[in-house]
């Protein structure tokens, strides 16, 4: 009599072979030859596969290349390297920055406020006299006078003078070629 | 205290792995460092296979399996102090390999495209294999069931994949596997269960 109504799957009879089976499937496999066959064939074939990376392992580690690598691990637990390998980054000192002591945390603080200061102090007449920086004023600039203005005001004069004066010679031809109003009509 | 005998004197049968680590701890713990690290030598000199087994298995790539191997003694060696002779020293051993090797897959990972070329699984071992020997068809059989497993190997959840490496390669009980992953043996089991499921189709293929 079997336990299980069907027969156990290759994964279960794969954790028969490795161990830590039910078992129930290993009274199952005491009474069925069509699984323990199977099982013996799982079984033989994890072994090939065990015997595969042995055959690996053979194939790339010769007894030589064994030494050297027992002679790197030894070589290296006795420089003193504690953990493993670590590849750093090519820029700066492997050695820890060392904590700074309490007296260069002031000095630190103390040149840090001196460079603030000596900034403010920098910027201070500025602050304090803005329109020496103000920007250019749009009013417009008063116009220089011209070298010739006082010809011009003589000008100007002389043609009060001549409009002031009752006759006027110089358009007396003039006068004479006009028409007169009253005469045209 | 007890008195810790010249390293070498002992005429006796070759140590296991076990009682090795705890003599390197006790003459660490003496600071006679020259006797523990040519005793730690013999320590490597017996579990290196294993480690280069699992490591293999894991980085599919000699270069790297040998730089994991190399950074796992190391570590060892660095954390010998802290090792607890009433644990197996086996359960140990396996997570720092199995952790150095999920390191530098991390890194791995971490790399640019043009450099993955540079890792890729060494799946011309076999060709590398000497094919006049009488052994040669049996170990290229050996090499194609391994490339098979591990092809289904590498689609596994970290955690299935650890326990069934553990279980398969390096032939660990659950109890054993599940001291050295920090759970129980019947979630070990169920891990077990749930990568052989996924595997199933593997399995079931060779016939």
């Amino acid at each position: 009599m079997t336990l299980f109504r069907r027969h156990p799957d290759a994964a279960t009879l794969g954790q028969a072979v490795l161990g830590g089976a039910d078992p129930r499937v290993m009274a199952h496999l005491r009474s069925c030859l069509r699984c323990r066959r199977e099982r013996d064939r799982i079984a033989a074939f994890l072994g090939d596969a065990r015997d595969g990376v042995d055959a690996a392992i053979d194939a790339a580690f010769g007894p030589a290349a064994l030494e050297r690598q027992r002679q790197a691990i030894l070589q290296r637990i006795t420089k003193g390297g504690g953990g493993a390998r670590l590849l750093r980054f090519p820029h700066g000192s492997d050695q820890p920055q060392p904590e700074p002591r309490p007296g260069t945390r002031w000095l630190i603080a103390a040149a840090a406020a001196g460079l603030l200061i000596g900034g403010a102090a920098g910027q201070l007449p500025s602050l304090l006299a803005p329109a020496r920086n103000a920007a250019p004023s749009l009013a417009p600039v008063a116009a220089l006078p011209p070298a010739n203005w006082r010809t011009d005001d003589t000008l100007l004069s002389e043609v009060e003078a001549a409009l002031d004066r009752d006759t006027r010679g110089e358009f007396d031809a003039l006068d004479a070629l006009t028409p007169i109003h009253y005469e045209t009509r | 205290m007890t008195r810790i005998p010249p390293y070498g004197a002992s005429t006796g049968p070759a140590p296991d792995p076990a009682a090795l680590a705890a003599e390197v701890k006790a003459l660490l713990g003496a600071g006679r460092r020259d006797e523990a690290s040519q005793c730690f030598g013999q320590l490597v000199a017996l579990c290196q296979r294993r480690a280069l087994r699992l490591a293999f298995h894991y980085l599919g790539n000699a270069a790297d399996a040998d730089d994991a191997v190399q950074d796992a003694f190391v570590k060892l060696y660095a954390h010998m102090t802290t090792y607890r002779p009433d644990l197996s020293f086996d359960a140990w051993f396996a997570r720092i390999v199995v952790n150095t090797c999920l390191d530098q897959l991390k890194a791995r990972r971490r790399l640019p495209a043009w450099s993955a070329g540079l890792h890729e699984p060494a799946w011309d071992v076999a060709a590398s294999l000497p094919t006049h020997e009488p052994s040669a068809e049996r170990r290229m059989l050996a090499l194609d069931a391994w490339r098979a497993v591990l092809d289904g190997v590498r689609r596994l959840p970290a955690r299935q994949r650890e326990v069934f490496v553990l279980t398969h390669l390096d032939e660990q009980p659950p109890q054993a596997i599940a001291q050295a992953l920090g759970m129980s043996p019947a979630t070990v089991r169920v891990h077990l269960f749930r990568a052989l499921r996924r595997l199933r189709a593997v399995l079931a293929d060779q016939s």
